[in-house]
């Protein structure tokens, strides 16, 4: 992989959360699971950034679902990892745990 | 978004308390401002770049279409460069000369604050009023120079350069012969120079007693020294006197005066009369040879410091024993200041004229070569009309269509102005050759400056846009309905009497370089074989360097004869004879002279000149009467003269001058011969009046001036040329010389001519000019019939349809050929009618240059007409004796 296309931590959240969710992978999910897990209040515009970058970058793709069954009921714009966005997210979670071989966090998350 | 927020704030609507919902919210709107917001600029600053890259791959991929379309067409491609090359090189070859030659100042330390005191071309040496001085003995420049402080130094040099014979008495080899300056002490400290090697001459060299040094040239260090270091400080001889070579001055000065062989060597002023004690010219008086440069602060008012020069003139002249009609001209004595950032600019004032010429030439040439490529690029835009009609139709834009032409000839003037970097080199370098025949160097440098490289791309890149445009425009402006109704069947053709004015254009401005070529060769035709008086075929012209001047008078007869004998000896030489100077080599001697008529003494001004018996014989003047100088005329025989026919027709009439009595000064010299009259000095006017003296006999004048040198001979005894009348064989040459040494290993041959070559040498700038107009003149006819091709065969290609239908209703070969030629035709006699007015104003234009002909000459004028009516007519001939040759049925077929 090409200096320049490691990805971001946020970046990182935000794919594993599509791993994580597949194939339930829509914002409000997207969000939540990684509130779930980290413990931070995430914005959702920061989560719909990310994404279209990632998208941008061919990394993930999205599908429109059929609208859901309910009056008024809306189409969601479900996200899925590409076969370059796994590739992508492997690499760097591999390289992160390399990187955190022999270190030990001291610290329990809250 | 906003539905993911909905869904959320419904979810926590059930869990959390409204207000904590509405919190989170917020909460949730506010963090969400500035990452969607840096998005949205990333993304924006994506599209930019995108934007960019596809503007530059448009580009790339209009450059090879365009190096694609220019592969295609091999032929219009060559074509198209080679007169590009062609166009854009002649300018920039006569750009860079202009540039070196007139606009490049000294090279030395901030020229622009030079000045010269002296603004007239008065070389070499003077003894009269000038008016306007310029030139200055050595007690005058003294005089000038302490009454002139602003000047930081004022120097002084001599205004032609001398030859020295340089010898080598440690080594032992020949002497070597270079041209050299006399300077005062200040010369290098006034142009701020720093050696090359060793030190330059100091004010304290120029001192009388001081041991003589000399400073080389750094063209004549290298080239004739061999850039050794160990010639400073060797003992060597100038004119056979010990002197010490101190150094050498740095590469790229050529002293004061741009010139063919600049000085070699420079020597100081205090050391002239040792080195030509026959003709020193330091401590006398009257006699001016010097010229003057000065440094003035910047801001120095001229004016006053003129009027103040003019004033210390005067009152030199006053008090320096003028004779009352002398004085009498005084007042009208003045002084000049000029700027000297160039030098004394006497070529540059010289080769102006001739350089703006060749510029005007040049610059018509390259006019045709845009109107040439405009009318071809035209020609081959409507040829693709098929194309760009299809690529309007299938949404391409005017503003691309146009680019992409433009890029087509920008490109084709680029790679034309690259090559025409070449040709203006070797250009440059073949009109200096000419130019300045037979000198060993020139202190011009030929090879393009930057500003004449950004001079040719600018003229590519302006022709380029030039003649891309037009053909680019028309070639747009397609509809799209043209591509579905295929080529060769529409009759709209735009571009059509742009083509045709184009020609027009071109046949006009090639008729007026045909005529100016016409004018300048035949001028050169009637320079050349102009009747000069004297034989040019089997004679032979040996100047002599003035080394004989350390012989003694009393040696002088003998030696004179010894030589004469030696020579006639050789084999093939018929005979031999000695002159001051010969005819038509540029010097010229002139006197006061008085005559002694019926009833009173008329005194005039004419040349004179000092010959040898048989001189007459030897050179070719017929004798008209009495008889020719011969061994009866010895130093202690009585006086004799003979004079030229002009000379005597105009003193005495129809009466016989045999016997009259004339002078110099007092009428002692007796007529004893008339000869024709010869040209001596100027080929352009008539023959003048001359007077020839025997080459020992002193008057009463040449006395005089030997005295007043304080020699005991005056130098005009001494003979600077030697005329043979022998027949050509290749080992001539060396054999005059053995002869020369063999007789006295004094005389020092400069140089051997054969006198048709003596007299070429003096139409040099005419020949150059003559050479490069008819070069200039074939050009542009190549191109106005390579135009009148290009455009016939075009039409011819259009028509092909009509032309066949013709002939398949029998019209007859020979009838469409004169169709088109005619047409062909048209446009040619459209452009000389306008042409020949402009050739007229041409020929006017050029009336001080011509010679025995007139600047109307009808010859000149029909003979161009006619070439140019010829070569249209053969040139449109080719592609309508093709279309003759078509098969009607196979034209009827072309789509």
């Amino acid at each position: 992989m090409a200096k320049g296309d490691f990805l971001g931590e946020f970046e990182i959240y935000v794919m594993l959360a599509l791993a994580h969710l597949d194939p339930d992978a829509y914002g409000v999910t997207i969000r939540r699971e990684i509130t779930r897990r980290t413990g931070r209040e995430i914005a959702i515009g920061a989560v719909y950034a990310t994404l279209s970058r990632l998208e941008e970058k061919g990394l993930v793709v999205y599908t429109l679902s059929d609208p859901v069954p309910v009056p008024g009921g809306r189409t969601r714009k479900h996200f899925a990892l590409t076969p370059a966005g796994v590739r992508a997210l492997d690499h760097s979670t591999r390289m992160l745990a390399r990187m955190m071989q022999g270190w030990r966090p001291r610290t329990q998350p809250q | 978004m906003v539905a993911d927020l909905e869904e959320e704030a419904a979810a926590r609507a059930s869990t959390d308390s409204p207000a904590a919902a509405r919190r989170w919210i917020r909460a949730q709107v506010t963090g969400s401002i500035g990452p969607l917001v840096g998005r949205r600029l990333e993304m924006l600053l994506t599209t930019l770049k995108g934007m960019h890259m596809k503007a530059w791959r448009g580009f790339g991929s209009d450059l090879s279409v365009a190096l694609r379309r220019l592969r295609d067409a091999p032929g219009f491609s060559l074509v198209c460069v080679i007169t590009l090359a062609l166009g854009i090189g002649g300018n920039a070859g006569v750009f860079t000369l202009i540039d070196r030659v007139l606009l490049k100042p000294l090279p030395v330390a901030r020229p622009s604050e030079l000045y010269r005191v002296g603004n007239t071309d008065a070389c070499c040496v003077n003894s009269g009023r000038q008016g306007s001085f310029s030139l200055f003995s050595y007690d005058l420049y003294i005089h000038l120079r302490d009454g002139a402080p602003e000047f930081g130094p004022l120097a002084a040099f001599q205004a032609n350069t001398r030859t020295i014979t340089f010898g080598r008495p440690d080594l032992g080899t020949p002497p070597l012969t270079l041209s050299g300056g006399f300077v005062s002490g200040n010369y290098f400290q006034l142009f701020e120079l720093a050696p090359a090697t060793g030190r330059l001459i100091q004010p304290n060299d120029d001192t009388r007693g001081a041991q003589t040094v000399a400073v080389l040239s750094h063209t004549a260090w290298t080239t004739r020294f061999a850039g050794r270091a160990d010639i400073v400080g060797r003992p060597v001889t100038l004119n056979g006197i010990t002197a010490t070579i101190v150094g050498v001055a740095p590469r790229g000065f050529y002293g004061d005066t741009m010139r063919p062989n600049p000085p070699e060597i420079w020597i100081p002023l205090s050391s002239e009369p040792l080195l030509q004690p026959a003709a020193r010219l330091l401590d006398a008086k009257p006699l001016h040879w010097l010229y003057a440069i000065g440094r003035l602060e910047p801001g120095t008012a001229i004016l006053p410091l003129q009027a103040r020069l003019t004033s210390t003139l005067q009152h030199w002249l006053d008090t320096n024993e003028p004779t009352p009609s002398e004085r009498a001209e005084i007042p009208r004595q003045y002084i000049t200041i000029v700027s000297a950032a160039s030098g004394v600019a006497s070529m540059q004032a010289s080769v102006a004229p001739s350089l703006r010429l060749l510029q005007g030439l040049a610059a018509a040439v390259l006019f045709i070569t845009c109107a040439n490529l405009a009318s071809l690029l035209l020609a081959r835009a409507a040829a693709r009309r098929t194309e760009m009609a299809t690529r309007v139709a299938l949404g391409a834009s005017r503003a691309r269509l146009i680019g992409q032409l433009l890029i087509e000839s920008i490109l084709l003037a680029c790679v034309g102005g690259a090559l025409g970097l070449i040709v203006s080199f070797l250009g440059a370098n073949a009109i200096l050759d000419l130019a300045f025949r037979g000198a060993t160097s020139v202190p011009v440098d030929p090879s393009p400056s930057w500003l004449v490289i950004g001079f040719v791309f600018a003229a590519a890149l302006v022709t380029g846009v030039l003649f891309g445009a037009a053909p680019a425009i028309v070639g747009s402006r397609s509809d799209p309905i043209d591509a579905l109704r295929g080529a060769g069947r529409t009759t709209g053709d735009g571009g059509g009497r742009l083509r045709s004015s184009l020609i027009a254009v071109q046949v006009a401005l090639s008729l007026v370089l045909l005529t100016c070529a016409g004018l300048l060769s035949r001028t050169l035709v009637k320079l050349e074989s102009q009747d000069f008086g004297v034989r040019l075929d089997s004679r032979y012209v040996v100047n002599l360097a003035p080394s004989l001047s350390t012989v003694a008078p009393e040696e002088l007869p003998s030696l004179y004869d010894r030589l004469r004998d030696r020579l006639k000896q050789i084999p093939g030489v018929r005979n031999a004879a000695f002159s001051l100077y010969a005819p038509m080599s540029g010097d010229n001697w002139g006197t006061a002279i008085v005559v002694q008529g019926p009833t009173q003494i008329e005194r005039r001004s004419v040349s004179w000149n000092r010959v040898s018996p048989e001189y007459f014989e030897t050179v070719g003047t017929p004798i008209l009467r009495g008889r020719g100088f011969d061994e009866r005329d010895r130093p202690d025989s009585p006086l004799v003269a003979i004079v030229s026919q002009s000379f005597a027709r105009r003193h005495f009439g129809d009466t016989d001058p045999i016997g009259r009595r004339i002078g110099q000064s007092v009428p002692e010299i007796e007529i004893v011969g008339v000869v024709g009259d010869a040209k001596y000095r100027r080929a352009r006017e008539a023959p003048g009046e001359m007077l020839f003296l025997p080459y020992l006999q002193v008057t009463e004048e040449s006395r005089g001036r030997a005295v007043q040198m304080g020699i005991r001979l005056d130098r005009s005894h001494y003979p600077q040329a030697v005329e043979l009348y022998a027949e050509r064989s290749p080992g001539l040459e060396s054999e005059v010389r053995r002869a020369m040494a063999e007789v006295d290993s004094r005389i020092t041959v400069r140089s051997m001519l054969a006198m048709t070559d003596q007299v070429a040498g003096a139409f040099n700038e005419d020949r150059l000019i003559a050479r490069l107009t008819g070069t200039f003149g074939f050009v542009a006819l190549m191109l106005a019939c390579l135009g009148i091709y290009g455009v016939t065969a075009y039409s011819v290609t259009r028509r092909i349809r009509e032309i066949g239908v013709r002939m398949a209703v029998g019209a007859q070969g020979s009838r469409v050929i004169a169709t088109i030629v005619r047409s062909a035709v048209m446009q040619v006699v459209v452009g000389t009618a306008f042409g020949l007015p402009a050739a007229f104003l041409a020929g006017r234009y050029l009336e001080t240059r011509l010679f025995g002909i007139s600047p109307h000459d009808p010859v000149t004028l029909g003979v161009s007409v006619g070439l140019m009516m010829l070569s249209a007519a053969v040139a449109a001939l080719i592609p309508a004796s093709r279309a003759a040759r078509l098969d009607p049925v196979k034209a009827l077929r072309v789509s």
